[in-house]
């Protein structure tokens, strides 16, 4: 195949846009595969987590899925695509800067960014959004510091602190957000409460020491922050700090001290700061997907805080409300990288079918049993509300965009 | 690490890294905290989301500006430069 056309482009080489790609190749078509990282992967190259006691290992997964796209793929990486226009009919045409590529069929699979806690001191060199610890640490096998805290509650802090406490680098102390950010659904306390909740809920083996915690009657917020202990408690590897709050990180030309302040059972502060120091701070702002290319190809979009933010409106078989334009993976909402490679099954034959190869009706079944099944195997929630989210986006796309 | 031992030049100076390893983990790992100065405060900026979104690790490498460090894997005799932080800025009153 030429790279200058071909019958799809999958733009976001992460778990998603693989398991597409390994469908369509598998079916003969020719597909251009682009991700502005240098290796394949995404997020889900960093992810290590244990399940009971089995083992989650993102960089294996990544293997398989790479395998199975097979030499039927043309690859595009270290390679952003600027632009998507055009129509199906005439041939999608994607602009690599370098080269433009045409295609009758285009996959957004652009997964997700970290959501920023705009905090006083956050630009500071050594002050880290938590996904690139992981990597860096998963990836690179590189510790990003030796005494550091995480800011913010969130599944993907504790997956962190759990891997940087296993490895033996660091113990990081978790600790609340600062009030009143521009972010404000992640920086009031109750909020943070109501995450962590929901975290129980999904019960990780991390999350037991909690749970019970939370398990509860009215006020259970309030009591359980009266008695929670100063010093925390130990999650996944952390101390988790439930009445402690950072204010401000600070250091002249590199992050070297975090202000504190101790937080009583109503989550309002009392006594003075005080400073300890870091060398290291990884914000933990929760995910939100990635969508500009679905904006810019004018595809429907909806708003579902459960779902991590805006959200293109699909077809059960991923199709958005641009014909030929699919869509998978985080960028349809954030879920766990198992559920993305499902995603990203179904969206491949989704494609295929709009090539005019419609796959026969048990291949349509595996796909929508590995999606039930992804969905059943999820270490935890990501974010609170997902399932009536889901619902909810579920029901607008089939009034939007059809069945 | 497996990856191969290279030579490469941080602002004209002789370093050695591990090829393949993106530029930006190599120099945060090196201790290398700033990789460049915010162009309208001067302020330091380095390495933050590791993933191509936020543009704050912006180095020149083999001579091209604006390259995002955290994207760019190390390869030998490489040339990085930090961009110089901005002169102050002046103000002319507008007759
Ligand atoms: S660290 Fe954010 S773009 Fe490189």
């Amino acid at each position: 195949m030429s790279a200058a056309t071909c019958d799809a482009v999958v733009v976001g080489a992460g778990p998603a846009g693989l398991a597409a790609a390994g469908t369509l190749t598998a079916r003969g078509h020719s597909v251009l595969l682009v991700d502005e990282a240098p290796v394949p992967g995404g997020r889900l190259r960093a992810q290590w987590y244990r399940l009971g006691s089995a083992v989650w290992d993102g960089r294996a997964e990544v293997r398989r899925l790479v395998e199975g796209v097979g030499a039927g793929a043309t690859w595009r990486l270290g390679t952003a695509v600027h632009a998507v226009s055009g129509t199906s009919d005439e041939g999608f045409a994607v602009d690599l800067g370098a080269e433009v590529v045409r295609a009758r069929t285009v996959l957004l699979a652009t997964g997700a960014t970290e959501v920023p806690l705009a905090m006083p001191g956050w630009t500071l060199p050594g002050v880290l959004a938590v996904g690139a610890a992981q990597t860096l640490w998963r990836g690179w096998h590189m510790a990003p510091g030796r005494r550091g805290v995480i800011v913010g509650i969130n599944p993907l802090g504790f997956a962190v602190a759990q891997e940087l406490a296993d490895a033996g680098l660091a113990s990081l102390a978790v600790v609340m957000p600062p009030p009143g950010l521009a972010t404000a659904h992640l920086g009031s306390v109750g909020e943070q409460w109501d995450r962590l909740l929901a975290l129980a809920a999904g019960a990780p083996p991390w999350a037991k020491p909690v749970a019970g915690l939370l398990h509860g009657r009215p006020g259970w917020r309030r009591a359980a922050m009266r008695w929670f202990p100063a010093q925390g408690i130990r999650v996944a590897g952390a101390r988790l700090q439930l009445t402690r709050q950072a204010l401000a990180l600070e250091g002249a030309d590199r992050v070297e001290a975090v202000r504190l302040q101790r937080l009583d059972a109503g989550g309002e502060p009392v006594g003075a700061p005080w400073r300890e120091a870091v060398d290291f701070v990884l914000l933990a702002g929760g995910l939100r997907p990635l969508g500009e290319l679905l904006g810019q190809v004018g595809a429907a979009m909806g708003h579902y805080e459960g779902l991590g933010g805006d959200v293109p409106l699909v077809t059960t078989r991923l199709a958005t409300s641009r014909p030929g334009v699919f869509a998978a993976g985080n960028t349809l909402g954030i879920e766990s990288a198992r559920v993305a490679m499902a995603q990203g099954g179904l969206a491949g034959l989704g494609m295929a079918a709009h090539l005019g190869d419609e796959p026969p009706e048990d291949a349509w079944q595996r796909a929508r049993g590995a999606m039930a099944a992804a969905r059943r195997q999820v270490p935890f929630t990501f974010q609170p509300g997902l399932m009536q989210a889901r619902a909810q986006h579920r029901q607008d796309s089939a009034r939007e965009v059809g069945p | 690490m497996s990856a191969e031992t290279v030579r490469f030049w941080l602002d004209g100076a002789e370093r050695r890294g591990p090829a393949g390893v993106p530029v930006g983990f190599v120099l945060y790992a090196q201790g290398e905290r700033i990789l460049g100065w915010n162009e309208a405060t001067g302020a330091p900026r380095g390495l933050y989301c590791g993933i191509g979104h936020c543009f704050e690790c912006r180095l020149t490498i083999d001579g091209v500006r604006d390259q995002r460090a955290c994207l760019v894997p190390l390869a030998a005799e490489m040339q990085l430069t930090r961009q110089a932080p901005p002169p102050a800025l002046t103000f002319q009153e507008v007759p």
